[in-house]
């Protein structure tokens, strides 16, 4: 039987091809179905609506040059992800980007429960932004996104292990960070500075 | 001696990717993981609740247009707006109305006017955008037209080459002026300016601007200009189209060709850039 995500994926192929073959109309009609996810990937990652706009028409642009190149050994949404992330990766790069997102009103019905959420939510996403880029990375694929481990593996080219591991590492910092650990210190030997330097080298050197 | 995990180890060893050996036997070591343990629920918590910034209104326009900019085509360039900018509205407004009648007059010195048009159309003085004749060639590196924005937004642009003509008031600024400067270079310059001049005449006069401006922008929206420069891109005959955006702090800039506003027209280029301070 054809599940309807079955479709998906055969529509996004049958696109991409399309536009291969000079369908003028395919592309856009793929970027249409993907510009959401795409840009809360770009969003999330760059921490900057205006910067992640920009990376999302990069991405569009590598895309529609790259995809003759496009060999199907994973899924098209999967590429995309990849091709947003790496324009992310460019302009972080190039610019050294780690602005604050501003947030979205939120209609609520007690102004101190906007205020308070909104306190949370910006804490929440500077511990995010603090964190390491690949850390970061990792979560907003898996955590944030909604991507399987080997999903975002593919997407970021790494073992599933170090996706899994970045998770691992990125959640217990926001955990240090956003003050949910009892005990910080960990009996003087959970701490940030030691948590930052060396684990990353073993991490590179064990994964990679 | 076996050093205690630090916050990476026990994460790892959380996802299962770091033996548990010294945990077992360390109880500061499995006090620690335990605390991280139970935090990593909150954790998710948190980060369920984080909002997503909606995707901007004006994206899918935007990516539209940096599309048809690859390819070449032209079909409703102009990246729509959500909602009109307090500012340039009444401007747009104002150049909707000209536009459809086919007659701007930009400060009533930039243009010619257009013989064919008659003289019958009503023309309305709006604010002059910049406007120079670079001669400069402009590639999709983007490079040369991002450091040529700040000169082309303030009317000095670096650098231009001899008209040919001088049919049109240019801001030329710093162009070479060396008496009898006719090197080989030079005259390159001025060939391709000459032709560059030819090929955009009908983009000089109004009623040729303004049918390209109407090409550039949605139906219901016509912006007018804040620079152009007269130039080329990539070895072809192109005008520079600087229009605002709703963002004070942004500009969209398009690289048109000669026949933009006819049938056949082409987009060559666009980019949105930091509009400079």
């Amino acid at each position: 039987m054809t599940s309807p995500g079955d479709d998906e994926l055969a529509d996004d192929r049958a696109l991409l091809a399309a536009h291969v073959a000079g369908d003028p109309q395919a592309f856009n009609q793929l970027v249409r179905r993907h510009r959401g996810r795409m840009w809360a990937v770009a969003v999330r990652t760059l921490g900057d609506a205006e910067e992640a706009s920009d990376a999302v028409q990069d991405a569009c642009l590598s895309a529609f040059r790259a995809a003759g190149s496009f060999r199907g050994d994973s899924q098209v949404s999967t590429w995309l992800h990849r091709i947003v992330v790496n324009a992310c990766l460019d302009r972080m790069r190039r610019r050294s980007v780690r602005p604050t997102v501003p947030l979205p009103e939120q209609p609520m019905a007690d102004p101190r429960d906007v205020l308070a959420e909104r306190e949370v939510a910006l804490e929440v996403q500077a511990a995010l932004l603090a964190l390491p880029e690949e850390q970061r990375l990792a979560i907003i694929l898996v955590d944030l996104q909604g991507m399987s481990v080997d999903e975002a593996a593919q997407v970021l080219s790494i073992p599933g292990g170090t996706v899994k591991s970045r998770c691992f590492r990125g959640r217990a910092r926001l955990a240090l960070a956003l003050g949910h650990l009892r005990n910080p210190d960990g009996g003087g030997h959970v701490t940030p500075g030691r948590a930052v330097s060396a684990p990353e080298q073993r991490e590179g050197g064990r994964h990679e | 001696m076996s050093e205690h995990l630090d916050l990476d180890g026990l994460a790892d060893v959380l996802a299962g990717e770091r033996p548990a050996d010294h945990v077992r036997d360390c109880p500061q070591c499995r006090a620690a993981l335990t605390d991280l343990e139970a935090a990593m629920p909150q954790v998710a918590v948190a980060l369920s609740a984080l909002p997503l910034p909606p995707v901007p209104d004006d994206l899918e326009a935007r990516l539209d247009a940096a599309l048809a900019a690859e390819r070449g085509t032209v079909t409703q360039l102009r990246p729509r707006q959500s909602s009109p900018q307090r500012g340039w509205q009444p401007l747009a407004t104002a150049g909707a109305a000209v536009a459809a009648a086919g007659a701007i007059v930009f400060g009533g010195t930039l243009l010619e006017r257009d013989d064919r048009s008659g003289g019958t159309t009503a023309t309305t003085v709006v604010a002059a955008p910049m406007r120079s004749v670079t001669g400069l060639d402009y590639d999709r590196e983007g490079m040369l037209l991002k450091t040529q924005l700040p000169a082309l937004l303030n009317g000095v642009a670096a650098e231009a080459a001899p008209l040919a003509g001088g049919d049109v008031a240019d801001n030329r600024a710093g162009a070479p002026s060396a008496p009898g400067g006719t090197g080989t270079v030079q005259e390159q310059k001025a060939e391709r300016s000459a032709a560059n001049s030819q090929a955009l005449a009908r983009l000089r006069t109004e009623a040729g601007l303004a049918s390209c401006l109407a090409a550039l922008t949605p139906p219901d929206q016509v912006l007018l200009p804040i620079a152009l420069d007269y130039a080329s891109f990539e070895g072809e005959p192109a005008l520079v189209v600087v229009l605002p955006t709703g963002k004070p702090d942004k500009v969209d800039v398009f690289v048109v060709g000669a026949r933009c506003g006819q049938a056949d027209e082409k987009l060559l280029y666009y980019v949105r850039l930091n509009k400079p301070g």
